[in-house]
């Protein structure tokens, strides 16, 4: 997902007041609208309860430090981080850290369009500025506090652990001085710390929501229970988006615990009182369904169709050189093909929905507050804003949890049923209902020239844009390009001297949407096959062949070195193991990885990764090593196994025995080594899967000779 | 009416005989800590003790648990092995979403308690029913090592 820096001073503004109990709060305003002026003195300073629905940190006259957080926590750590991100600058004790999930709030939108999301690895990049100059001028107040208290310059004192110091030995806790402090005006431009003077960021610290997770007090979506609710299920359709042609539920509304069963816009939802009283009446609600879009479709009519939508011409979204004339040379022509993925989070997706008088509120696990708030604004036809959202934790998200389908169904029902209500996907509801990572096909010829260097390489995707699918427009550039459809395959960092990246829009239908890394996802897989292959047939070592296409590139360089050192590269492998490499950068991160493969009974066994990330500052080193694994182990069970089909316009898998994420005993072994290139945080919860696939394709094509073109493996 | 006991608790209950455990503890205890993940028993997520063994809640029957002592994560840390291994999770900051994380540790104490210091090939049999999406497995095996050493 496209991101842009934030610029504090321009776009949002920092805001304090006194909290009660004699506390100091400091927030962040609303995102300015672009054409706004930039005198907004006259809304500072509201009373405390203003701040409740903004982005704060609280410090609480007891000692406690309030921290609120508007990203998602899906398992990638960010409420930990940007908790790092603030009392970095804080100088409080960590110890005193309490964090909340904050409710939909205007402050949290991203500064460059105001939008409440947490996807494209973006969290810490866009909260970077913000947050750590929010703890900046809390602590300058604190300082300055204590400096018209003692009457020195507040510029000779030090702030640790939450006490402010004087060089004469004078303390005082930030408890003591937060009301004093509420009184001060706000810095307006705080100053930010020198990277060798930080403490907090950096540092390995355990996650905030750990003992919550291992002791069952977690609230995810499917725990949220609110007063006079009730559970639904809905009957999907078995063909793809198929609608209700009549449906009987006379045996159903005879089970005591049911006590509705009502026609939504997507099927047939039961109400009961709890999951299993709706779950079990599924059989007794008769359904006539009209035949669904894909009716009489499977999987050889949409590779027909994939097939004839490469011979179409598409939107060229890069090109450079002479590529049209440029025909000298050994080249390489592939196809590849990638299937349809589910998302499979652990938790079935699911929605809590109480709407009534013009306001709705709303708990669950999304990633997407904002269109949550569209979403239920527009089924329920009341304003937006008067739509609350409470986010949950969210068991897993990898882009799913931005999707509305179950959203708007929750909403559908609250509203035919008149009371709050939790609806609940089943594990086959879930993996049936769509909003898949499309299906892909790709062309890519690459063309050496006589010194073996690449010259040349022409690359066609054919997909959908999920951007339209996800209605973010914003995300489809002005040329019409969906970036999500060509990233991975623009702005490479090789050298390559004739370049035409072409995507053609073929959209068969099936409901697509954001898959972690989303076209990084599979773009790479085509890119890195290819420059293996062409390492190949210029009888070049495939690190070697790389290092003079980023002749250029100092930073995918020194990333590339470094894995190479790590993975032992320059020491050959035994016979019955194969090796490959991939390096990709996505989300302002660069990542190589060398796999390590053997063929054990008929099987592909991955017995190690060794992964060298560079993601600018590693804000919490722990976490960056975690989110590396996550996501290779998430592009493992994809190349593996990862793969959702349809026969007569029916999704094939239903659960976990058919689509089957990597188990314990799969696991390899994984190194990770970090390197920091940069004073920026880069993305961290999706690079680490682009160039997995590829490394371990790379790694069975030197093992085995053959090259994969087709996903999953043995597809 | 069917009775059981419930972290110590005893509970007697009119519901139907057929009625997965997990949806009495979640739904009628009102005990969330346990998990729906797949409801055919094949990702772990629900996992709890009856009679100290671990067994998938979404496919244990009321009926089956008649009687007997069920032990959720809620309640776990109140043992010695259970407290050790979610010490040890808490040491080696194991979970990322976390959904999957109570069903793991209820496999993990399971194994401990009948296998204070098993090999690599017994964590990963114990274990192999429990997904994790998020890719936790290397922590989750260091954190049992962790719990089996400090026994």
């Amino acid at each position: 997902m496209m991101y842009q820096a934030p610029t504090l001073s321009r776009r949002q503004f920092l805001i304090s007041g006194a909290a009660l109990g004699g506390g100091l709060i400091v927030a962040l305003s609303a995102p300015r609208p672009s054409h706004a002026s930039s005198d907004h003195r006259s809304d500072t300073n509201p009373n405390a309860n203003g701040f409740r629905a903004s982005a704060y940190v609280e410090i609480v006259s007891d000692g406690r430090v309030i921290l609120t957080v508007g990203k998602s926590e899906m398992g990638q750590g960010t409420l930990t981080g940007i908790a790092q991100l603030i009392a970095d600058e804080l100088g409080c004790d960590w110890e005193t850290i309490e964090v909340v999930q904050a409710n939909s709030a205007p402050a949290f939108g991203f500064p460059f369009n105001g939008f409440m999301i947490t996807g494209g690895s973006s969290g810490l990049r866009s909260e970077w500025t913000r947050m750590r100059s929010m703890g900046a001028a809390a602590r300058m107040m604190l300082e300055q506090a204590a400096a018209d208290r003692w009457n020195i310059d507040a510029a000779t004192l030090s702030v640790n652990d939450g006490i402010v110091s004087a060089p004469d030995g004078r303390r005082a806790t930030f408890a003591d001085l937060a009301a004093d402090a509420s009184e001060l005006p706000v810095p307006e431009n705080p100053l930010l710390k020198s990277a060798d003077k930080r403490s907090v960021i950096g540092r390995s610290v355990r996650r905030l929501d750990t003992i919550q997770k291992i002791t069952g007090r977690a609230v995810f979506g499917i725990d949220v229970r609110v007063p006079d609710m009730v559970t639904a299920v809905v009957i999907s359709p078995p063909q793809l988006m198929a609608a209700v042609r009549s449906y009987h539920a006379d045996r159903a509304l005879q089970r005591p615990e049911v006590h509705d069963v009502v026609a939504i816009s997507t099927g047939v939802a039961i109400v009961a009182d709890h999951y299993w009283a709706a779950h079990s009446a599924r059989d007794d609600v008769d359904i006539d369904w009209e035949p669904g879009p894909f009716a009489g479709m499977g999987m050889d009519d949409l590779r027909e169709g994939y097939r004839k939508s490469l011979d179409r011409s598409g939107i060229i979204a890069e090109t450079a050189g002479d590529f049209a004339t440029f025909s000298n040379g050994r080249s390489i022509t592939r196809e590849f093909e990638q299937p349809y993925l589910a998302h499979a989070c652990m938790e079935p997706m699911n929605f809590t929905v109480s709407v009534g008088n013009g306001f709705a509120e709303v708990w669950g696990p999304t990633q997407a507050q904002s269109l949550v708030q569209n979403t239920v604004g527009e089924i329920a036809g009341i304003d937006p804003k008067n739509v609350t959202v409470h986010t949950t934790f969210l068991g897993g998200g990898f882009g799913r949890r931005s999707a509305q389908d179950f959203v708007a169904a929750a909403t559908e029902i609250a509203l035919a049923i008149g009371r709050p209500v939790q609806l609940v996907y089943s594990r086959e509801d879930d993996m049936r209902a769509g909003r898949y990572r499309s299906f892909n096909l790709t062309r890519a010829t690459g063309i050496l020239d006589d010194t073996g260097d690449l010259a040349a390489l022409d690359i066609k995707v054919a997909k959908p844009s999920v951007s339209k699918w996800s209605r973010l427009p914003f995300l489809i550039r002005d040329d019409g390009v969906d970036e999500q459809a060509v990233e991975g395959l623009v702005n490479l960092p090789y050298d390559i001297p004739n370049i035409r990246i072409e995507w053609v829009d073929h959209d068969p239908g099936l409901p697509v949407h954001f898959w972690r890394a989303v076209g990084s996802s599979h773009n790479p897989f085509v890119v890195e096959s290819l420059i293996d292959d062409l390492a190949d047939a210029a009888g070049q070592d495939p690190i070697v062949f790389r290092r003079r296409l980023l002749r250029n590139q100092p930073r995918h360089l020194a990333v590339l070195d470094r894995l190479a050192t790590e993975a032992g590269w320059s020491k050959p492998v035994e016979a019955n193991v194969g090796r490959g490499v991939a390096l990709v950068a996505s989300f302002e991160s660069i990542v190589g990885e060398v796999a390590e493969v053997r063929i054990v009974e008929g099987e592909l066994r991955v017995d190690k990764v060794t992964c060298v990330v560079d993601c600018g500052v590693a804000i919490n080193p722990g976490q960056v090593e975690a989110q590396m694994h996550s996501s290779i182990v998430f592009g493992l069970s994809a190349f593996l196994r990862g793969e959702i089909t349809i026969t007569d316009g029916e999704v094939e898998q239903s659960n976990f025995h058919d689509y089957e994420p990597l188990r314990l005993p799969e696991m390899p072994e994984i190194d990770v080594s970090i390197m920091e290139g940069a004073d920026e945080p880069g993305g961290v919860g999706e690079p680490g899967l682009p160039p997995l696939l590829p490394a371990v394709a790379n790694a069975v094509f030197d093992l085995t000779g053959e090259r994969i073109t087709r996903l999953p493996f043995g597809s | 009416m069917i009775t059981l006991t419930i972290n110590d608790i005893r509970h007697d209950l009119d519901l139907p005989a057929d009625m997965p455990l997990l949806w009495v503890v979640r739904d009628i205890v009102g005990l969330t800590g346990t998990k729906f993940g797949c409801g055919l028993g094949l990702c772990g997520a629900c996992t709890v003790h009856l009679n100290g063994e671990a067994v998938r809640s979404c496919q244990t029957s009321l009926d089956e648990a008649a009687n007997g002592e069920v032990t959720t994560i809620e309640h776990i840390g109140t043992t010695q092995v259970g407290a050790n291994v979610q010490a040890a999770w808490r040491e080696i900051d194991v979970p990322q979403c976390g959904y999957c994380q109570s069903g793991q540790i209820m496999s993990a104490t399971a194994l401990l308690a009948t296998n204070p210091s098993p090999t690599k090939t017994a964590i990963e049999d114990a274990m192999a029913g429990n997904i994790c999406r998020c890719g936790t497995y290397a922590r989750i095996r260091a954190a049992i090592q962790f719990a089996a050493e400090a026994e």
